[in-house]
């Protein structure tokens, strides 16, 4: 999921991403469960070993814009495909993120959620290019999470 | 009775010529994707041209009563796009858009976005209005991306295009979900084929096309993985159950990405193509899955 600042609250709405995440914050995480990471298991009749979904990575929207931008302004970057993954994350370890950001504040909603453990290896280029465009390094979770929080408080 | 496996490629074969208006000349993806092979048959691409052919290239400068003074100087020294180019966002009332449009704002470039409805380009508008000053942030309104040429207009003048698809709605008939998210892409392909002042075009794709999932084993993702087992399980025969939404949504995402690669090694345009995924849902009714 890209989380992050939402530009225009009250035109925009918390459509997308941020709806997980305001689904989340509001404690009804279990509305959002059917997103990844998730442990349940698909029944199918061929292929049964792939239908998990466990596969999500947080990323801040700024950040994969900017890597956007700059695979379409700098020079030398030819027909490659660029990953923005930055921290995997479940249910859990937002709402643990969100008591530990509003300790007068309630969170409520854990449930059993799925692990990533997808590596994404090139990652290194996407951060090369954003330390081109003047930008060092990943903005972390707690910074984008609490700058989408802003918007629904 | 035949075999499982020919049911879905007909299956498939029937939402291609959905698209494209005829048979595909290809078989349906998966297809191994190798880079290096595609740098071998797309290289010597524009990027190199001189300076001089690059100026001309560049459409009118903007109105002069705008504020340069609001813009942060861009930090590359020699952008593949001048600045004050006009770039097209499609998709640039979704969240992921506008933060494209506001980076591309904020880095001296002019912007071109395109919206589903008259309320998301007055709101667009006057934000960008209100941050940027005049002159820098137009719209172009198109309720339906899915027909034909559907870009064609709005692509006019356009030095670059960034392709942000809509946010639709989850749906688990692969039949019915991915033809439009297909069609939308290759239109804008289309369209920057057409205008020959296109330089650049990014894909804006995600990272659950390359990201295979759910083997129960660490894997790693590099630029030549693609999600074959979203892919498998979202073509499987018809109980079309809703906890399928996902794998459908993530197959979507695969074949779009590798029908943009490959209309761009079969058309050889004049211009860059780039793909960048992030980590993204969007699910625009949240709730009706459980």
């Amino acid at each position: 999921m890209v989380w992050g600042k939402v530009l225009d609250p009250q035109n925009q709405g918390f459509d997308g991403p941020v709806g997980v995440l305001k689904h989340i914050f509001d404690g009804n995480a279990g509305d959002v469960a059917w997103t990844p990471p998730r442990r349940q298991r698909l029944q199918l009749e061929i292929h049964r070993a792939h239908a998990d979904h466990i596969i999500e990575y947080f990323a801040d929207v700024q950040d994969s814009a900017l890597v956007h931008v700059a695979a379409l302004v700098l020079p030398g970057i030819i027909n490659e495909r660029l990953f923005v993954a930055t921290t995997p994350y479940n249910i859990s370890s937002v709402l643990q993120l969100l008591r530990d950001m509003y300790p007068d504040r309630k969170f409520t909603g854990d449930l059993d959620h799925g692990v990533d453990q997808t590596f994404y290896k090139e990652t290194w280029r996407s951060e090369d290019l954003l330390r081109r465009m003047g930008k060092i390094g990943w903005t972390d979770m707690e910074t984008s999470v609490a700058s989408s929080c802003e918007s629904f408080m | 009775m035949p075999p499982r496996f020919m049911e879905r490629m007909q299956r498939q074969s029937e939402v291609y010529r959905s698209v494209y208006e005829k048979p595909s000349n290809f078989d349906p993806p998966p297809y191994p994707f190798s880079r290096s092979r595609a740098e071998s048959t797309t290289s010597r691409a524009s990027d190199t041209s001189s300076l001089a052919s690059q100026r001309s290239r560049t459409s009118a400068p903007p109105p002069a009563y705008q504020s340069q003074s609001q813009s942060k100087v861009c930090p590359v020294e020699d952008p593949s796009l001048p600045r004050n180019s006009l770039v097209l966002v499609t998709g640039a009332s979704t969240f992921q858009g506008t933060h494209i449009c506001d980076q591309l704002l904020e880095h001296g470039y002019r912007v071109r976005g395109v919206v589903p409805n008259p309320e998301r380009a007055v709101t667009t508008a006057k934000f960008f209005l209100d941050k940027y000053g005049a002159g820098r942030y137009t719209t172009a309104i198109i309720p339906n991306t899915v027909p034909r040429e559907a870009f064609h207009i709005a692509a006019k003048t356009c030095s670059g295009i960034i392709h942000v698809p809509e946010e639709s709605e989850f749906k688990p008939d692969p039949t019915v979900a991915i033809a439009p998210m297909l069609a939308s892409a290759i239109n804008a392909l289309e369209a920057a084929a057409k205008e020959t002042t296109v330089r650049r075009f990014v894909y804006c794709s995600s990272a659950t096309a390359a990201g295979n999932a759910g083997n129960g084993r660490r894997s790693k993702v590099t630029a030549d993985s693609w999600n074959t087992a979203a892919f498998l399980a979202a073509w499987e025969p018809p109980p079309y159950t809703i906890d399928r939404a996902w794998a459908v949504y993530a197959a979507g995402k695969m074949q779009t990405e590798q029908a943009v690669w490959r209309w761009h090694r079969d058309r050889r345009p004049n211009f860059v193509l780039n793909c960048g995924a992030y980590c993204t849902a969007t699910p625009s009714h949240e709730g009706s899955i459980s």
